[in-house]
């Protein structure tokens, strides 16, 4: 169209509310590499903790390409801005325990969790953590390519009381006996999908 | 005060350079900003947008006139003989229409739409914005945008710092 004639615009006088809905759907990787950052009233509305609802960690360039310290440090200050309002995180390969801790702690809002191919995580460290504070929002919990065991998940389902729904992709320490158990432990969980291939769907 | 025309209430809507707009009440409230005005009893008279001039304004009340649900006099949705799926793609191409604007009109939507409290247009207004922000460093989107580093050295050191992975 006529891209060519109009005056440059101010970009950073765009109102902190525009923004910050552009920065909500832009998502928390793209805001911390580099919108975030342009310049003053951008940082301010990369600040607000609207922004950092949901933090989605999975699919950008940057979580395949960044090393896995620095993206738990982006994760963190994007936990920091949410300023407790956090409701959704999203993370791949790079979410460790001690990251898992950091969320639940500072997150009472949480309602989603999805973790994929991340090893070693929901250990004792954080089975305590929860049992001392349960997760009373979280209805949604998906693990894909986690290493836990039967004993760890028990753990955790154990301290989420009002989880919805639960999905497990290629949770091979969980096999379909303890997908009988789970069931009969955990009626409350209205939608239970565990999956060890793309061939067969248990549900 | 507000007019009556075939049973539905009209709202007089001004812009700074002095155009009138009367429209639906129902138009005008797709803006949650003129909603709140119009529960709150401020809208009397004309409501008088600020920093929104006749012609963008036009343009935000096309989206609105466009967008609005169409009810009936008893309140019931009266689209139910078209199919939702066939309605949301018929509104999918006018949008596309609609946003084929250039960037300093799409800047001033954007505003627009951000003080007035319209969740869908501003979403459709941000969205040219959002791809060219998407997976580019600092530096480009400066440049893309037109955007001046404003930060005192002291700052930019400090945003660094903390920031070391946007650097890299």
């Amino acid at each position: 169209m006529d891209d060519a004639a109009p005056p440059a615009r101010d970009w950073s006088s765009l109102p902190l509310d525009a923004l910050s809905s552009i920065f909500v759907r832009l998502g928390a990787v793209n805001v911390l590499m580099g919108a975030g950052l342009v310049c003053r009233s951008w940082l301010e509305a990369a600040n607000f903790p609207d922004v950092w609802r949901s933090v989605d960690m999975d699919k950008d360039e940057a979580v395949f390409l960044k090393a896995d310290a620095v993206l738990r440090k982006m994760a963190k200050v994007a936990v920091d801005r949410s300023d407790g309002q956090l409701r959704v995180f999203v993370g791949r390969m790079f979410v460790t325990d001690d990251l898992i801790k950091y969320i639940m702690e500072r997150s009472p809002l949480l309602t989603t969790l999805r973790l994929v191919s991340c090893f070693g995580v929901f250990s004792k460290q954080v089975a305590s953590v929860i049992k001392e504070s349960p997760l009373l929002e979280l209805r949604s919990l998906e693990l894909e390519n986690i290493d836990l065991t039967m004993r760890e998940l028990t753990a955790v389902l154990e301290s989420c009381p009002n989880l919805e729904v639960l999905g497990l992709r290629y949770c091979f320490l969980i096999n379909s006996n303890d997908e009988r158990t789970l069931r009969a432990k955990f009626t409350r969980i209205k939608t239970m999908t565990l999956k060890w291939d793309d061939e067969c769907c248990i549900d | 005060m507000a007019t009556r025309e075939a049973g539905k209430k009209m709202i007089m809507l001004k812009s700074p350079d002095g155009m009138e707009f009367e429209v639906e009440e129902a138009v005008a409230m797709e803006s949650q900003t003129i909603r709140k005005m119009i529960e709150d009893d401020c809208a009397d008279t004309a409501i008088l947008i600020p920093n929104i001039n006749s012609k963008i304004l036009s343009r935000v009340i096309e989206y609105c006139n466009k967008h609005v649900p169409t009810t009936g006099a008893t309140g019931a949705a009266a689209s139910d003989t078209v199919a939702p799926a066939a309605l949301a793609e018929d509104l999918k191409i006018w949008d596309a229409e609609f946003i084929k604007v250039n960037r300093a009109t799409r800047f001033n939507l954007i505003q627009a739409a951000s003080y007035l409290n319209i969740k869908g247009l501003l979403d459709l207004t941000s969205q040219t914005t959002i791809d060219t922000i998407s997976d580019n460093s600092l530096e480009e989107i400066r440049s893309f945008l037109s955007t001046k580093n404003d930060y005192l050295p002291e700052e930019e050191q400090t945003i660094r710092r903390e920031n070391q992975w946007a650097f890299q």
